[in-house]
């Protein structure tokens, strides 16, 4: 059977990666401290962004899944667990192929590192713990509530840089202006830097959406096999 | 000097999207392989079950 949908966003996702990584390396202007280097962080912020989006999606199924039982929303959470456990290791990686030529180390135990490498674990022992039950039932309703509670560790994430000191830069920070008004500033040089940023993050929303659903009929048709062979054994 | 350095960081760029190229195509890679291996079993059994009626 032709998956016409998925075809469809297959190529718009393409299109879309590749315009934006013509925005990345032709349009948006070269920052003048880091140089050449500084063009990993569109990919870097985008792809750390898609891996707390599916985690916030599996927080959405686990409720969804406690409240109706629906098998659905388990494959859901699980798909979206392993694009973002994906895509949290991808944004680790590049973030450390910046932070060696700009901080001159590839790690350093900073807040928002660590509470980044918090969050990857939490997210690698939702997929282990899973497959360590057996029970199909109790197997969903722990990963549900797993997927509840270790949600946590992304807001934490996100609120360590304005509460706990950190060298590593806060894209949206909040400054008090000189009048005392608070107001928040993106950190980006230039506008065009910030719409490349922006169309990033959306090209990436987008493949997510991709993986997502082939994650999804992989779980689907892997739940049918299961079914036909309980019903030649029955 | 400064050229220098701009070259010897542009590595850092070029490995940082190969990171990201590899580790995608990979996990599509796998996903398809997956699925395909299933589609197979499921037309086999498919085929049993009508063979088993």
């Amino acid at each position: 059977m032709k998956d016409t949908t998925g075809t469809i966003l297959a190529v718009v996702s393409a299109v879309l990666v590749a315009t934006a990584l013509v925005l990345v390396f032709l349009w948006a202007p070269l920052e003048m401290t880091m140089k050449e280097v500084q063009r990993i962080f569109y990919f870097h912020v985008a792809v750390d962004w898609v891996g707390f989006l599916a985690f916030f999606v599996t927080l959405v199924s686990s409720i969804l899944y406690l409240r109706t039982a629906a098998r659905k929303w388990d494959i859901v959470a699980l798909s979206s667990v392993e694009i973002g456990a994906l895509f949290l290791t991808l944004g680790a990686m590049t973030g450390s192929l910046w932070a060696r030529p700009v901080w001159n180390t590839w790690w350093t135990w900073d807040a928002r590192l660590t509470t980044v490498a918090i969050t990857w674990l939490v997210y690698l022992a939702y997929l282990m713990l899973r497959g360590a039950i057996d029970d199909p039932q109790r197997q969903a309703r722990f990963s549900a509530v797993y997927g509840i509670v270790s949600f946590v560790t992304v807001p934490l994430t996100f609120a360590s840089v304005f509460f706990l000191r950190t060298i590593h830069p806060a894209l949206f920070a909040a400054s008090t202006a000189a009048q005392g008004r608070m107001q928040f500033d993106t950190g980006l040089g230039s506008a065009k830097m910030g719409m490349t940023l922006t169309f990033c993050v959306i090209a990436f929303t987008v493949v997510y959406v991709t993986l997502l659903r082939m994650r999804i009929k992989l779980e689907r048709t892997a739940d049918r096999v299961a079914r036909l062979q309980q019903e030649l054994v029955g | 000097m400064s050229e220098i350095m701009g070259f010897k960081n542009a590595i850092f760029l070029v490995v940082a999207y190969g990171v990201f190229w590899v580790g995608t195509f990979l996990y599509v890679m796998t996903m398809s392989a997956r699925q395909r291996n299933l589609e197979k079993d499921l037309e086999a059994l498919e085929e049993l079950v009508k063979k088993d009626k």
